[in-house]
């Protein structure tokens, strides 16, 4: 598999990190190598194996829908680098 | 002897007889510290001030002779991937550099509740990401055997603490060997307990499928009283099982006989293991059968494929994982000024590392339009293919005996030039995390440049104590436990 830096590009924006130059000249082949890597996958013969989620097999224990604890709101939000006592501020959203 | 010199179980004892305070021990544990872990770097923080009020507390209810348990008063740390109310929580990332948590995860609350001193948070890879604790965003952490060294990660700064004595113990998270591999290159015991053995709850998620809470201690005693305080149902991980939790300390016998021990021989031919370490497997595989054990050959077929589908399923759940540090609600943001898109990417692009990057960008990658099920379903089939494996090796073995590494401890900066190469050391420890097993590496032999080499064991699901017991009969016939390395 290889990348060039449109596909770079287009998977930074899918993933919303901005990359730098250099980070757009290395990451091709970079990206490229290891992808190239895990495509043995496609020689697996799979016909008939179910995906396996997690090991748990795909069973999640539920609990009643009660409230439980919950955390403080100024405790939750005063790591933000947004905060003030009314909430966290952001940019604006919506014109 | 110092008290940091004394293996978890020891430390416990004599807190128990009185011989020792938790404030004394406590102290030998902050001044080992303050002496020795800046050639080392193994704390990213060190809450003295807490770890000594703690320890008071614990010394007034021995006092009351209401001691909690066997970890009362045990100096303990903890990788800075636990969220812990109060102190920061960094995950060794700048992207929540002054993070402060506003609740105990339940790992720690369990620890806590046993009493535990938590002297404070340790170094690792940034978001668990590596195998060689040099992709902490904020220092390097060596090896207490060679600080030439790495220690080994991403829960590097984990074994190191408890291989130099800065604490008893420690707990890491083990998603793809995290805890078994530092632990090999340590010279210590670690658990990756089975999957859902230990809740999630409050530790930073990498690969929700994959990650495990577990524990380090010098031995594999210290690692049973750690696991007893942590197993155990959680009502906010909904993966964590309603197993019974067994006594795990009882289970240390040393008793192995008739113990079916799985060699898987076509992995060690494969693999590029170096005489090392195909010598501390012969040491482990004889003092198993020194005491009784049998040896008998399983194969898995699929495992050579193992590093792959975890780069797949791995990388995959981190980019959702990792998705929700946008700058808005936790640590620092950058480029506000440009918009809410110009805040999400500049503050991801940059203070997010390079490895962080790089797995985003590949698990974004595999679960993209067209690719989601040529890497991301295709990975998950396999992964069900490598599961199956080990069922049908555990019919006809009780656990297995493998590597953990290729290689002792490597060079810092070996490595750091070539990802792929780092992330194919990883092949032995891998398959326990997507079958969702238990796995312990215990040390078996010393390099001849004084490295310590592991060796690991991989029980079935949820067979911790006969795991352990197997662990603790490798140990006591080896009997390198009385090695410490020399500190600066």
């Amino acid at each position: 598999m290889q990348f060039d830096k449109a596909d770079i590009d287009k998977l930074g924006r899918l993933a919303r990190i901005k990359l730098s130059d250099e980070e757009r000249e290395r990451l091709p082949a970079e990206l490229g190598r290891i992808v190239s890597y895990v495509e043995q996958l496609q020689n697996v013969d799979v016909d008939g194996v179910e995906p396996m989620v997690h090991a748990g097999g795909g069973q999640l224990r539920l609990r009643a829908d009660e409230v439980l604890e919950p955390v403080a709101g100024q405790a939750a939000v005063r790591s933000s680098a947004g905060y003030t006592p009314e909430g966290m501020t952001v940019p604006k959203v919506v014109d | 002897m110092s008290t940091t010199a004394l293996d978890l179980g020891a430390l416990s004892h004599s807190l128990g007889e009185k011989k020792v305070s938790s404030t004394e021990a406590t102290q030998a544990c902050l001044d080992a510290i303050a002496a020795h872990d800046g050639a080392i770097g193994s704390f990213l923080l060190v809450d003295a001030e807490g770890a000594l009020a703690q320890a008071a507390a614990s010394d007034a209810r021995r006092a009351k002779g209401e001691a909690l348990g066997p970890l009362d008063g045990v100096p303990i740390g903890l990788k800075d991937n636990f969220l812990t109310e109060g102190l920061t929580t960094t995950a060794a990332s700048k992207i929540l550099e002054g993070y402060v948590p506003p609740y105990d995860g339940t790992a720690v609350a369990c620890l806590k509740a046993a009493g535990a001193v938590l002297v404070g948070k340790l170094n690792c890879d940034e978001f668990a990401m590596g195998s060689s604790n040099e992709n902490s965003a904020f220092k390097p952490c060596a090896n207490p055997w060679s600080v030439a060294h790495s220690p080994g990660g991403s829960s590097g700064g984990s074994a190191a603490a408890v291989a130099a004595g800065f604490c008893a113990g420690a707990l890491g998270t083990d998603t793809g060997g995290s805890i078994r591999q530092p632990a090999s290159f340590c010279g210590v015991a670690g658990l990756k307990p089975s999957y859902g053995r230990v809740s999630r709850f409050g530790v930073v998620a990498f690969a929700s499928s994959l990650d495990q809470v577990g524990p380090f201690a010098r031995d594999v005693t210290g690692c049973a009283h750690l696991l007893q305080a942590l197993a155990g149902v959680c009502d906010r991980d909904a993966t964590s099982l309603e197993a019974p939790v067994p006594d795990y300390a009882a289970a240390l016998t040393g008793d192995v006989k008739g113990l079916k021990v799985g060699l898987c021989p076509e992995l060690l031919d494969e693999e590029g293991c170096s005489d090392e370490v195909r010598s501390a497997l012969e040491q482990a595989k004889d003092a198993l059968v020194a005491r009784g054990a049998e040896v008998v050959d399983v194969h898995l077929p699929h495992l050579h494929h193992a590093v792959a589908t975890y780069y797949i399923v791995a990388t995959a759940e981190a980019s959702s994982n990792l998705a929700r540090y946008d700058g808005v609600r936790f640590g620092p943001r950058r480029g506000e000024d440009g918009g809410l898109e110009s805040l999400y990417a500049t503050t991801r692009g940059e203070l997010f590392g390079d490895e962080v990057k790089r797995r985003i960008l590949l698990g974004t990658y595999v679960l993209s339009a067209g690719y989601c099920d040529a890497y991301y379903l295709r990975a998950q089939r396999v992964r069900a293919l490598i599961a199956q494996d080990f069922d049908k090796a555990y019919q006809q073995a009780d656990v297995l005996l493998t590597p953990v590494a290729p290689t002792p401890a490597f060079k810092l900066g070996e490595k750091t030039d070539d990802p792929l190469a780092m992330y194919l050391s990883d092949v032995f420890t891998i398959p326990a995390n997507l079958a969702g097993l238990c796995g312990l590496s215990v040390n078996a032999a010393f390099s001849d440049q004084a490295l310590p080499v592991g060796v690991q064991l991989m029980g079935r699901p949820l067979d911790e104590a006969q795991l352990l017991s197997a662990g603790f009969a490798v140990e006591q016939e080896l009997g390198l436990l009385d090695r410490r390395p020399a500190l600066d």
